[in-house]
């Protein structure tokens, strides 16, 4: 414990503890007494018509009150360091030095850490059992040695050079291998800990900020009104002063340098491009506090009004452009006023219910009088500057990035607390790190930081106990989204185990196909699938009618309960070079842009249907569905594949399948034969073949499977009919009969379906109408019952 | 401990209050933005001002609209800064006394108690 030593006795450690004693509340019980005492005092005077003894008394303790009340609270509650003491005391914060006692062990310094705030901080947003993890620390005062060595190390990145409790509390759970080890059980690592202590330490610098000073009652007395701005607009500087300001941290800080610097420096107006959710509106916030603390030079005490885009576009067609000429000169005229643009695509044409004012601001930004500032997407300044060149031009541009992975993090963190200010909720930080976790698996249409903040916003009603955690995160994206992020539960597990019984339900034989299918959606909910491709991909080839589609549509109804849980496209509809379009529509309802289905459904099952007979251009689009798990739309938007099982099915080959199948041979030993022969004659590429998790070959069923296939339609009456209480039941003989009957060497078992309506379902339709089925009734139908085609007769 | 409450008294504590007042008083100082509204002191009202005109008539109607917006923004100043000024005053005053105050307040308090026994 070599230079570590706590000295409990020092005066220091006496002052903190008498503080802790008298705390907040014994101070403003002192100061109530002194006041009380001394307005007495004052009346006793009157009373009195001059000092008595009891006057004495009053005023004397009045004095005496105070003076505690102003010694407890400038002196016992902060009790500064001493600079001449060298005990390792003097680098702990008066709070933790208070609550500490001996002797000082790992269980006991726990206590102490875990009763101050800034240690709770800590273990609130881990969801630590305080006990729990109090019994597993040791009791032995040398084993504190590494424990204040991890604090001296955690303090390093701190503004304020001594030890609180929120580090002492993180250095003992790191110094605990028996702790560490439990926290692993519940998937908490050493650097979540150390992440929670950097959050806790922004937030502790961010309250130690000095409150910047925004100008006076003066400050705007030389500026212009602005009632039209107010109502159109929002004031977003006074949003700032009012307390309602933007995040504590924010990524992309040199971008507020670059919009102030070009501001102030000759450009009239900035465009700043970045993906949906960068944070371009928390820069432009940023901007407006620095400007309003006269920061920067030749923009003091700026202003920045962001326009109402709703309110402005609702306005009378043909006056728009009127009352944004107003806005406009109103802005110049005030001479303090930035404008912003948020969305400013509205204002330029694009989007829904835009309009077209680039005429009414084009010779307004060329005059330069007009400070403006006007946030576009990436596409959306493509766009103007393809329809506008001169209005895109007359604006200096800043890119801006998604920030890094531990930028995002924290102002996601720094948000959480925006968010529990309005909610009253506490967010735990395994909410915040599954938002940052699915957000970027199922939200690829958004950029970082906005998408996991969302995410978050969206979970607040699924918060139990008013603690909003990993479940309400995964719970919120189950909801909107309809994926299934979270541990499957007992039932949903069983099914999965059991799912290839639960397809053979509606599906004879093909087991290769099944077992693959299967297994590819346990991976998908076990949560081992490559979160950057589809959660699986297969092609099936086969002859027609041998089940490819019922599988797809068994697993669906399998898993999903719902056969309607299924993107199904006939890509014989897109032989077309400009089909491509029509598949990646990214507005309106198409039933057949695969893109708006996937985004309504990202959790299920893709079928695209004959796919050797797409376009070329779409089976390079495959590609990169396969390789990257995505699509992106017209508008520059990608859609995730990444929850979604592709299923693409083909006739190719069939033939062939057939004439093996017939020989005798089995389908393993002309599998590949039979996939090399597809490549060589042209019908795959053989990039494309390699893309998929698995190329699964159906074969023709046999007479017995037949027979099967008709006793599972035959169910399938029967289900039909179990509202009316009656059954229908087929004799071997007229089963074997349909079987053979509705089996066609070119559609395979495809006819069977319909020849049980014309056979089956007709006859207990003429008979029920005929009074013959009464509720209760079994209808044995022989051969002779039913209508068969010659060729079975 | 009671050493310790005297060490403080006279010594942190002591320097402590003169800072604080000091950035009380620079804090009002501030509240009514004395810095601004000198080098606005003669600026128009809230830019209350006429448009260019080009007849004679609208130029001297112009102009005497703009003196009187410039003549109510300096009179609303002027008040403002005598306003910032008197209660700055006061503030400091306040404050000064307080520091003046400030190692007397101990003896105080112990002679008004002591004056209950004694005569």
């Amino acid at each position: 414990m070599n230079g570590y030593e706590i000295h409990l006795d020092s005066l220091r450690a006496k002052r903190a503890r008498l503080g802790r004693k008298i705390g907040q509340g014994g101070i403003g019980l002192l100061w109530i007494v002194g006041m009380s005492l001394a307005i007495g005092g004052g009346y006793l005077y009157f009373y009195d018509n001059g000092p008595s003894r009891l006057f004495y008394l009053a005023e004397g303790f009045a004095i005496w009150s105070i003076i505690s009340a102003l010694w407890a609270r400038y002196d016992l509650l902060v009790s500064k360091p001493s600079k001449k003491a060298p005990t390792f005391d003097n680098h702990l914060t008066t709070d933790l030095l208070s609550s500490l006692k001996a002797p000082i062990t790992p269980k006991s310094a726990w206590q102490a850490a875990t009763k101050a705030k800034e240690g709770r901080f800590i273990t609130n947003r881990l969801m630590l059992p305080v006990e729990e993890i109090g019994n597993m620390l040791g009791d032995q005062e040398a084993d504190m040695g590494g424990v204040w060595s991890l604090c001296e190390k955690l303090r390093e990145g701190q503004t304020d050079p001594l030890i609180n409790a929120g580090t002492l509390a993180t250095a003992l759970l790191l110094t605990s291998e028996s702790v560490k080890a439990n926290m692993n059980r519940i998937n908490l690592q050493p650097e979540d800990v150390e992440e929670v202590h950097g959050w806790l330490n922004r937030l502790l610098d961010y309250f130690a900020r000095p409150k910047p000073y925004f100008g006076g009652v003066g400050r705007d007395w030389a500026m212009g009104f602005t009632p039209n701005l107010e109502h159109f607009g929002q004031n977003l500087s006074s949003n700032i002063q009012a307390g309602r300001g933007h995040f504590h941290f924010l990524a992309n800080l040199g971008v507020v340098d670059s919009l102030a610097h070009n501001l102030s420096q000759g450009a009239s107006s900035v465009a700043i491009v970045g993906p949906t959710g960068v944070g371009k509106t928390e820069l432009v916030n940023a901007l407006a506090e620095r400007l309003l603390s006269g920061q920067e030079k030749g923009l003091e005490h700026y202003q920045v009004h962001s326009l109402n885009a709703s309110l402005i576009l609702s306005h009378e067609q043909g006056s728009k452009e009127k009352l944004l000429l107003t806005l406009f000169s109103e802005a110049i005229q005030a001479g303090n006023i930035i404008l912003f643009l948020d969305e400013a695509q509205l204002f330029f044409g694009n989007g829904l219910g835009a309009i077209d004012l680039s005429q009414v601001l084009l010779p307004v930004l060329q005059s330069r009088r007009l400070k403006l500032i006007a946030a576009f997407t990436p596409n959306d300044f493509q766009r103007l500057k393809v329809a506008n060149e001169a209005l895109a031009n007359s604006m200096a541009v800043i890119n801006i990035n998604e920030p890094s992975a531990e930028d995002t993090r924290k102002v996601v963190e720094d948000a959480a607390l925006t968010l529990e200010a309005r909610t009253g909720l506490l967010i735990t930080y395994e909410a915040i790190r599954e938002a940052y976790r699915l957000s970027a698996q199922y939200l690829s249409d958004q950029a970082f930081p906005g998408k996991a903040i969302n995410l978050l916003d969206q979970a607040v009603p699924y918060a139990t106990n008013k603690v909003l955690t990993d479940d309400s995160v995964q719970m919120a994206i189950e909801k909107t989204m309809g994926v299934k992020p979270g541990k499957a539960n007992a039932q949903e597990a069983d099914v999965l185990l059991n799912l290839e019984n639960k397809i053979h339900e509606r599906m004879i034989n093909q087991t290769q196909a099944v077992n693959a299918v299967a297994a590819a959606l346990r991976r998908v909910r076990a949560g081992v699938t490559n979160p950057n491709r589809p959660a699986g991909s297969f092609l099936f080839l086969g002859p027609t009618g041998v089940g490819k589609t019922e599988l797809a549509r068994s697993l669906a109804n399998a898993y999903f309960g719902d056969s309607t849980r299924m993107i199904r496209l006939d890509m014989s509809e897109y032989q077309r070079p400009d089909d491509v379009a029509r598949l990646l529509e990214d507005g309106g309802d198409s039933a057949q842009s695969l893109i708006m289905s996937i985004r309504k459904q990202p959790f299920s099952v893709v079928l695209l249907d004959e796919i050797e007979k797409a376009h070329p251009n779409i089976l390079n689009l495959m590609l990169q569905l396969l390789d990257e798990g995505q699509l992106t739309d017209a508008g520059g938007r990608a859609a995730s594949f990444k929850s979604a099982i592709i299923i693409t099915t083909s006739n190719a080959g069939s033939a062939d399948i057939i004439a093996r199948i017939t020989a005798g041979e089995s389908m393993s030993s002309f599998e590949r034969p039979l996939i090399d022969k597809l490549i060589q004659s042209g019908q795959f590429r053989p990039e494309l073949i390699n893309r998929f998790d698995d190329v699964v070959l159906f074969r023709p069923l046999n007479q017995a499977e037949l027979t099967q296939v008709a006793k599972l339609m035959i169910g399938e009456v029967n289900k039909n009919l179990s509202h009316q209480n009656i059954t229908v039941s087929l004799t071997d003989e007229a089963l074997n009969k349909i079987a053979a009957a509705g089996y066609d060497p070119q559609f395979g078992a495809r006819p069977m379906r319909h020849l049980i309506q014309r056979t089956v379902e007709d006859v207990i339709a003429t008979k029920i109408l005929r009074g013959e089925a009464s509720p209760g009734s079994t209808i044995v139908l022989d051969v002779n019952d039913m209508h068969l085609p010659n060729k079975e007769g | 401990m009671i050493l310790e409450f005297w060490t403080w008294w006279y010594g942190v504590g002591w320097s402590e209050v003169a800072t604080r007042v000091s950035a009380r008083v620079a804090g009002v100082w501030q509240l009514f933005s004395v810095g601004i509204l000198f080098r606005t002191l003669f600026y128009p009202w809230k830019r209350i001002v006429s448009p260019p005109a080009k007849s004679f008539d609208a130029i001297m109607r112009g102009m005497l609209d703009n003196a009187v917006s410039r003549f109510v923004g300096l009179w609303v100043r002027v008040f403002a800064i005598i306003a910032a000024v008197f209660i700055t005053a006061l503030t400091a005053i306040f404050g000064v006394l307080l520091i003046i105050l400030w190692p007397v307040l101990p003896a105080l308090g112990l002679f008004l108690l002591v004056k209950v026994v004694l005569p």
